[in-house]
């Protein structure tokens, strides 16, 4: 029972955060269904097209084209990734933030294996990067259904894709976070460093999408494995090869924070 | 499954918090009494073998080996910095040793971590708290953590004990003052009844009237069986309450003694006057004369008094004043011999 206890605590202490992170998310795919909407019916779709700059139209391949396609900008749009991915890192850093406040020493002071305080922020971090994924998805095909008619290109399917991948990478660099507040005394510095390595690797990524010489380190980064116009198109079946790999590494991290923290000195 | 297992936990948990109660509710499991029983008679209740801490250069801690028993009140005293907390979070696992081993109730620190953790309530030196619960929810959490639920009639005679009201309960703890949260560390410490109670400065920040209910707390628990390592710099509480004291200065230990001997063995002062010039003081062996003059004498006299009484029958008294024993003046003059 000591693990969901922790998890209550967990969750009680980071409600608010939490809350307030699913409410933006959510609150974004309302925005970006309301204005694909409007450019529908306005029949500006093709004009907003046109007016993005060449290299974004040569990145997203004319996905902007049809409606279905705009309203799955809400999970792939950057401010998208990085409030879902800091959330992970947030939340997963929270081993360092129980040593940093000393509550560490009240818990382990009773019967709690160390490997339960990890275990409770890598749960945690599951499970809120899972339920606000939801929430989105939830978003969408409300909104699609309240504030737009129905429309036969949107894919209920390419959304859920898109939305476990994106999970998927929010668990690597969760992982990371909870790999470093495994070492970390502070938490501050251990989501931040995680937070610096994040954004550094997305610019990573997109550089080697957009210039030759760097391609072969693009694999280095978890945004790699998010091919959301790929996915889009529904072209290729690296789907589920990425998400594999992205779980592998949120495993490795994982497991280097599990032995980190139990052989630490708190 | 894990949600379902969770939304349980998470309703028994919340139904726990419920404000209305005298006490801070907790699951009310049949107690086991055998926790209070001793695991074995032969078992000493703290135990290091060569205990040692270094962070690279600093030796934190250098070969300790002590033993505490069961049912004694043990001081364990030393400057900031000595390694008093070092040795509790060794004791703790909250560390992890260089060199050696400690045990707690038999149990290895680090091979029997958990088991050893079972049987020890640990008040820190600074109470740590959740900034956003107050000190019925923290009472609750920390409850939850322990295998058997501890018996929520003896958290409340904790908390009517140390003043914990309902209205200072259900503030936050961020908002409680350093005594009130104290007071609280107090009431997580000794809840469980665990058989071992490590306390690091328990009375830091108490008012007399609590410093007495800790003390008699004290008393009652070593009663019945329990051991109390107890780390303080207030000296005339480690005097009152503690069987025997250890002095660590620079990670070493200077002394284990029990207070009864040094009371015995320390030399007491002791001045006398006459009312009309008297002769030399007595050459006895346990008393060394500081300063002599026809009039007065000022002694240090270990141990009994009464053969330097036997001495001066008779002769024309003024006064006798003898100061009391202060463990503090031991403990100065260990430090003094140790420099």
């Amino acid at each position: 029972m000591t693990l969901p206890v922790l998890l209550y605590r967990s969750f009680s202490r980071t409600r608010a955060l939490l809350l307030s992170l699913a409410a933006v998310l959510v609150l974004f795919q309302v925005l970006v269904v309301s204005a694909a909407t409007y450019l529908r019916e306005t029949g500006r779709l093709s004009q907003f097209v046109a007016l993005l700059p060449g290299v974004v139209q040569q990145m997203t391949s004319g996905i902007f084209a049809g409606f279905g396609n705009m309203v799955a900008v809400g999970y792939f749009h950057p401010v998208v990734i990085f409030v879902f991915v800091g959330t992970a890192i947030v939340v997963a850093s929270e081993p360092a933030a129980d040593v940093e406040s000393g509550v560490v020493d009240l818990v382990l002071a009773r019967p709690v294996a160390r490997w339960r305080l990890v275990a409770r922020s890598l749960f945690m971090m599951v499970l809120t990067t899972t339920a606000i994924a939801g929430l989105m998805l939830a978003a969408s095909r409300l909104s699609i259904t309240f504030v737009s008619s129905s429309d036969p290109t949107v894919s209920t399917r390419v959304l859920a894709k898109l939305a476990a991948n994106l999970v998927a990478v929010a668990w690597v660099m969760g992982a990371v976070s909870l790999a470093a507040a495994s070492i970390a005394r502070r938490r501050a510095p251990a989501a931040g460093v995680t937070g610096i390595i994040a954004l550094a690797l997305y610019f990573l990524n997109l550089l080697a999408e957009i210039w030759p010489r760097m391609a072969p380190y693009g694999p280095l980064s978890p945004f790699h494995y998010y091919r959301a116009t790929a996915i889009i198109a529904d072209v290729g079946t690296r789907w589920a090869r990425d998400i594999a790999t992205l779980l592998a590494g949120a495993s490795v991290f994982s497991i280097v924070a599990f032995i980190a923290f139990s052989r630490r000195d708190l | 499954m894990l949600s379902t297992e969770l939304a349980t936990s998470a309703s028994e948990y919340a139904t726990r918090l419920t404000p209305d109660s005298n006490v801070p509710p907790v699951v009310r499991r049949p107690r086991d009494n055998s926790r209070d029983v001793l695991p074995s008679v032969n078992t000493l209740a703290i135990r290091t073998e060569d205990l040692t801490k270094h962070y690279g250069p600093v030796h934190a801690l250098e070969s300790l080996t002590l033993e505490v028993s069961r049912g004694e009140i043990f001081g364990f005293l030393g400057a900031n910095g000595a390694g008093k907390t070092t040795t509790i979070r060794l004791l703790l696992d909250l560390l992890r040793p260089t060199r050696g081993r400690a045990f707690l109730n038999g149990y290895d620190c680090q091979r029997e971590s958990l088991r050893a953790r079972a049987s020890v309530g640990y008040l820190p030196g600074e109470m740590p708290i959740y900034p956003d619960i107050d000190g019925r929810q923290l009472i609750a959490f920390l409850a939850a953590l322990h295998t058997e639920a501890p018996d929520p009639e003896w958290i409340d005679t904790l908390l009517r004990r140390f003043g914990l009201s309902e209205i200072v309960l259900d503030r936050r703890l961020v908002q409680l003052s350093h005594g009130m949260k104290q007071k609280v560390g107090l009431v997580q410490a000794l809840m469980a009844r665990a058989p071992v109670m490590v306390l690091d400065e328990p009375t830091a920040g108490l008012d007399p009237l609590m410093i007495e209910a800790f003390c008699e707390t004290m008393t009652e628990l070593r009663a019945s069986g329990h051991t109390i390592f107890l780390s303080s710099h207030v000296l005339s509480e480690v005097e009152r309450l503690c069987d025997r004291i250890a002095l660590v200065t620079g990670g070493q230990l200077v002394k284990v003694a029990g207070i009864e001997e040094i009371r015995r063995d320390f030399p007491r002062r002791v001045r006398v006057t006459f009312r009309e010039p008297a002769g030399d003081p007595p050459r006895l062996d346990d008393v060394s004369v500081l300063q002599a003059d026809a009039r007065e004498w000022r002694l240090e006299v270990r141990g009994a008094l009464g053969a330097l009484f036997e001495h001066i029958e008779g002769s024309n008294i003024a006064d006798v004043d003898i100061e009391n024993f202060r463990l503090e003046d031991y403990i100065l003059r260990l430090y003094k011999e140790r420099q």
